[in-house]
């Protein structure tokens, strides 16, 4: 286990030197500059501020000098703002984590009961219902589904902030409105996934011994019949984690999803690549987890690392 | 616990009774015939209406903006006073052709990429997923920034672009799937019998996949479109005039309390076809996989 | 197990109801904000920095205005007429090229510090200091030989027209007669900045910041800094050592950054802010219509405008220009495409300048339009190669251009295309001269048609166009010298009409301003800059 797992981390290193490395390349050779506005800066100013940055040195300086930066944990500053990129990405990291977490939480929740729930119920009302629900979940783009809530929550009923993050209330809307699309997919692969182990013959041989319902669905199915869903987790957290941008502007969560849009639409060089490295991580992680869980779920591919 | 029961083994798809079985069991699975049906109603709609219809997709007239639906604009006006079924159908083309477009290469990379690291496994295969793992966190609005900067503004390379980034997901899911799959007995036996790695992976891997592929492809035509409107958020969507359905929806969410009809028409379109594509997949995936219609 | 799940249902349902109703009567925050006197506003975008010698654009500007002070505040009502801040007194010479303002004695920064004339002397001595790189250090420019000292040309900063007489007494020389000076000085880049502490905090030409955070920030304005949180909301307090500070009413200002104008009327409309900054235009017509008692509209000094690369064929030809213009009807674009209350564009400047008010040459003649176009070359259009206006994306820009090119499709047969960019892309596009006709719009920075005029001028950096006029540099050159105002209108009038004639830009409207404000703010009033004195505003409890 100990090696398998120093085996990842390697892996992950290499990811994250890619990762960086190929953002660092391409940001080179997008047109733009961080500098420029609809008010033309003299050339002067441009020239310093090039300088202060340590733009005017060749493109091989500036990497090798961000990854000595990174070496030191330096992220560098940010172009475009006062704040340094340790200092942003130390205020917008455990925003965009924490409505991960709950966003999450609403997913799962809803995925895997209605998943499940369809699966049992395959062909008959209940599955129509619950599949017709998810499908709602998936059609909604986020821009139309959030609005509609803070329409509704916020201005028709006043019960709930329309927007911001100060409060425990301030949650709800954000979560609810990330979470119902991933909900809506997980139930769609979880169903997908249950009904492939429940249409399988071990199982009826359980039912043919007359083990309880419950205990089949628990014991045999559950465990291989989420698989796919599990499979599906990395890329979901991994959405839910970088994709949360129309989200985070919608509700005025100062996540770090927005911030890496603007700094990637502002060509803030060391932003983009500060939160790309943190999502590389993130990611990085996610997979690591769901790969354990996978190994763990499916005996074969646990003896296949062991 | 008792013993696991393994699956029994498959027997090679035996060429065309295999395909035509299952086209007879789709056609007995109502509602997915139901949906194909209005898949290709909605299809030819999109195609052949704006011919039959009198206006263009940019005629402009300022004497009828926001006009609500009526006889002569069954789907009302925009704000430009351009009637909003023309831009529907021609939104619906350009909508079916990204989702249909990049789906394609999202499964001809994905799958291929997916079974092969999956069934190589060991170093190549993590070698493959760790690059699949790099460009997964990649910055993508960068990615596509940079593309659509670059190489100009082509519908055709906006398909492209979508359906390479949408292909890590399917690559991964068929990669989990498969690397559990080659242990069985069935592979064991395949390979004991000496058959080359690609016939075990198109005859016997894939075909017992192809359910969860099926699934994910048919949630995929919709998170494209999806997509698409969000690179309009953007600007590097659609060349405006051109419409599209995510563009459609996006302005109707915008006017969402002025003109309701503006959001609530394309995004009925967007839904239906959502629906059917779900059903017909689902249709799709039973009358693929035998065992899972038996019970 | 069927019921076990039907029970669980019921449990469910009625949880949520006792929770709907339980929670229904919630105190808006504006009733709640309003009681405590903490003003809830939006500010659009959040602002890269505060630091008024660094930032650029409204939102910052909005921030900005609370936290600090110059020596001359803006009327709350009445644009282009100032009211004493920092100094209370002040005389000019007889051609209003030196000015000595008092500064009175009891201004104080938020540390107790008494605000001196050698304050503002090391505040612009610091934007004008090449390594800083400054933004609106040009702002600055107006002094003597403040150019000069901007672009190394010389290192003595006491040759800049500015001196410190005596601790409350500031002396500004300026490059000539500058009878509206004062509008200028309400720019906050002529603002004192704490100079002490950020030399003491990073150094002088440190653009990190580090001396803006709460806590730590010592400002001269009615309010300070108590909270910053990045996108999310800036916080100010009164300050207890302005030296008005019995004047100001609010206990504070709550500052939201929120990019998106649908969500800041949706916040509005659930109770959450007091003044929602912007309003879509739809949204206006729907609140026109429903006589929104919430709603307040007014002029802006901004112009929306195509500019013409002058270099690109057949845009080097000034007849197919005015043709161009001929042919868009401005008032179906206002009317019609924008409908938020702009006006149509008959000039470059806007309306709005006192006694800068004559009646431009632009209008919409399609019959003229065409016979130019033949008269060029292209009658009917026939042979007109094809062009491409570029805009940056957004909804809006789009939809105009739709308007337009279909008006030039229409009246003149030519075919234009429509390309979207990126902003960023468009920005440098646009500054390579590599683009035929690009999306424009200028907001004013101070009170004075040569905020605008001088845009034009051959060599500034914000004329991507190509276009350079001997006669027109040399107009304006003058009016930027020329001490009689009534001289000076003329003068920038006969530079106007050289641009008209010429066409390297083509004007379409006046941008309006339009926001909701709720009934408990008082003293809130229409600017056409959108310069809002804080310490004029107060809010009205419901009871």
């Amino acid at each position: 286990m100990g090696r398998y797992l120093l085996k990842r981390l390697l892996q992950a290193v290499v990811v994250w030197w890619a990762t960086i490395t190929i953002a660092f390349v391409m940001l080179k050779l997008t047109p733009g500059d961080p500098f420029s506005t609809e008010r033309a800066l003299s050339p002067q100013v441009l020239a310093q501020l090039e300088a202060h940055y340590g733009l005017d040195q060749p493109a091989w300086v500036q990497y090798l000098r961000y990854f000595e930066g990174l070496f030191h944990g330096d992220f560098g500053p940010s172009y475009t703002s006062t704040r340094s990129v340790n200092e942003i990405l130390g205020q917008t990291l455990p925003v965009s984590l924490e409505l991960g977490a709950w966003a999450l939480l609403v997913a799962l929740a809803i995925g895997l009961g209605a998943g499940t729930a369809a699966a049992l119920k395959h062909n008959r009302w209940p599955d129509y219902t619950v599949m017709s629900f998810a499908m709602l979940g998936i059609c909604l783009p986020t821009f139309v589904l959030g609005p509609i809530f803070q329409l509704l929550f916020g201005v028709q009923w006043r019960l709930l902030p329309v927007s911001g993050w100060f409060a425990a209330d301030h949650r709800i809307l954000p979560a609810i409105t990330l979470g119902l699309v991933y909900g809506a997919i997980i139930a769609r692969v979880t169903r997908g996934g249950m009904l492939e182990v429940l249409s399988q013959d071990f199982l009826k041989t359980a039912r043919a011994k007359g083990l309880p319902p419950m205990e089949i669905l628990l014991r045999h199915t559950l465990r291989g019949g989420l698989l796919p869903t599990v499979s599906y987790l990395g890329p979901a957290i991994a959405g839910i984690v970088s994709g949360s941008f129309v989200i985070e502007t919608i509700f005025q969560i100062p996540g770090l999803g927005r911030q890496f849009v603007q700094a990637a639409l502002n060509r803030d060089l060391t932003l983009v690549l500060g939160t790309v490295t943190v999502y590389a991580t993130l990611i990085t992680l996610a997979n690591l987890l769901v790969d354990l869980a996978v190994a763990w779920l499916d005996p074969r591919v646990r003896s296949h690392h062991a | 616990m008792p013993e696991q029961v393994p699956p029994t083994e498959k027997l090679p798809p035996p060429g065309r009774s295999y395909w035509g079985d299952a086209w007879s069991r789709l056609a007995r699975n109502r509602l997915a015939l139901i949906s194909l049906w209005v898949l290709v109603g909605i299809t030819l709609f999109c195609v052949v209406g704006p011919w039959l219809r009198g206006y263009g997709f940019n005629d402009q007239d300022y004497a009828r903006v926001f006009a609500d639906p009526s006889g002569a604009f069954p789907f009302g006006t925009d704000d430009l006073g351009r009637d909003q079924m023309v831009r529907i159908m021609v939104g619906g083309r350009v909508s079916l052709g990204i989702g249909l477009t990049a789906t394609a290469v999202t499964l001809i990379i994905g799958v291929l990429y997916g079974a092969v690291a999956g069934y190589a496994g060991g170093r190549l295969g993590a070698l493959m997923m760790r690059l699949v793992d790099v460009l997964y966190a990649m910055p993508f609005t960068i990615f596509v920034i940079m593309l659509l900067t670059f190489f100009g503004r082509n519908m055709w390379l906006l398909f492209v672009a979508i359906g390479a980034v949408e292909w890590l997901t399917m690559a991964r899911m068929v990669y989990g799937q498969v690397r559990s799959l080659k242990e069985r007995d069935f592979v064991l036996a395949a390979r004991m019998l000496g058959q080359p790695w690609y016939r075990i992976v198109w005859r016997h891997l894939l075909p017992n996949v192809l359910g969860v592929i099926v699934v994910y492809a048919t949630l995929t035509v919709p998170s494209v479109i999806l997509l698409e409107s969000f690179l309009s958020f953007l600007g590097l969507g659609v060349q405006a005039p051109r419409p599209s359905w995510g563009s459609l929806i996006k302005f109707g969410a915008d006017q969402m309390t002025t003109s309701p009809h503006l959001l609530i028409i394309p995004a009925l379109f967007f839904s239906v076809t959502l629906f059917c594509l779900n059903f017909l997949g689902d249709g799709l995936r039973d009358a693929l996989d035998p065992q899972s219609r038996r019970d | 197990m069927r019921r076990r799940c039907r029970t669980a249902w019921c449990c469910l349902c009625l949880g949520l109801l006792v929770w709907l109703t339980g929670c229904g009567e919630r105190e808006a925050p504006v009733e709640r904000a309003a009681k405590e006197g903490i003003l809830l506003m939006d500010i659009g975008t959040e602002p890269k920095t505060l630091d008024p010698q660094l930032a650029t654009g409204q939102p910052a500007h909005r921030v900005i205005t609370a936290l600090f002070e110059g020596l001359v505040i803006p009327h709350p009502q009445r644009d282009g007429v100032v009211l004493p801040g920092v100094a209370d007194t002040w005389e000019h010479n007889e051609d209003a090229s030196v000015w000595t303002f008092h500064i009175r004695e009891n201004a104080r920064w938020s540390d107790g510090r008494s605000v001196t004339a050698s304050d503002f002397v090391r505040s612009y001595h610091r934007m004008l200091t090449p390594e800083l790189g400054a933004d609106f250090a040009t702002m600055l420019y107006r002094l003597e030989n403040a150019e000069a000292y901007h672009r190394g040309e010389i290192d003595d900063f006491r040759e800049v027209g500015v001196r410190a007489l005596d601790a409350h007494t500031l002396q500004l020389r300026l490059i000539g007669p500058t009878p509206y000076f004062l509008t200028m000085l309400n720019h906050y880049a002529w603002y004192p900045v704490p100079v002490q502490l950020i030399e003491s905090e990073g150094g002088l030409t440190d653009r990190s910041g580090d001396w803006l955070q709460p806590g730590t920030i010592v400002s001269n304005g009615p309010f300070v800094m108590e909270e910053w949180k990045p996108n999310s909301r800036i916080r100010v307090r009164k300050n207890p050592n302005y030296w008005d500070h019995a004047a100001v009413a609010l206990e504070g200002i709550d500052f939201m950054p929120i990019e998106d104008s649908n969500t800041a009327v949706r916040m509005f409309d659930g109770g959450e802010l007091h003044i929602a900054s912007t309003v879509p235009s739809a949204v206006f017509e729907q609140r026109v219509a429903q006589d929104d008692p919430h709603l307040r509209m007014g002029q802006q000094l901004g112009t929306y405008y195509y500019l013409l690369n002058v270099n690109q064929p057949p845009l080097d030809d000034v007849r197919v220009r005015q043709a161009l213009s001929l042919a868009i009807d401005r008032g179906v674009i206002v009317e019609q495409v924008t409908r938020g209350g702009e006006r149509p564009a008959h000039r470059f400047v806007p309306d709005g300048f006192r006694d800068y008010d004559y009646q431009g040459p632009v209008h919409f003649d399609p019959e003229r339009a065409r016979a130019l176009l033949a008269e060029a070359g292209y009658p009917q259009g026939q042979g007109f190669p094809p062009l491409t206006l570029t805009y940056n994306t957004l909804e809006g820009h789009q939809r105009i251009g739709e308007a337009i090119t279909h008006m030039w499709q229409e009246q003149l047969g030519i075919r234009v295309e429509l390309q979207n960019m990126e902003w960023k892309t468009f920005l440098e596009r646009k500054d390579q001269g590599d683009f035929q006709i690009g999306r424009s719009g200028w907001i004013a920075d101070y009170y004075d048609p040569l905020t605008f005029l001088e845009i034009m001028i051959s060599e500034s950096g914000n004329n991507d166009s190509g276009w350079e006029n001997a006669d027109y540099d040399a107009w304006i050159a003058q009016a930027m010298r020329e001490g009689d105002m009534a001289q000076r209108n003329q003068e920038m009038g006969e530079a106007e009409s050289i641009l008209m004639e010429d066409m390297p830009l083509i004007p379409i409207y006046f941008y309006s301003r339009r926001w909701l404000q709720d009934e408990r703010v008082q003293g809130w009033h229409h600017k056409m800059l959108d310069n809002h004195p804080y310490q004029f505003v107060s809010l009205r409890t419901s009871d």
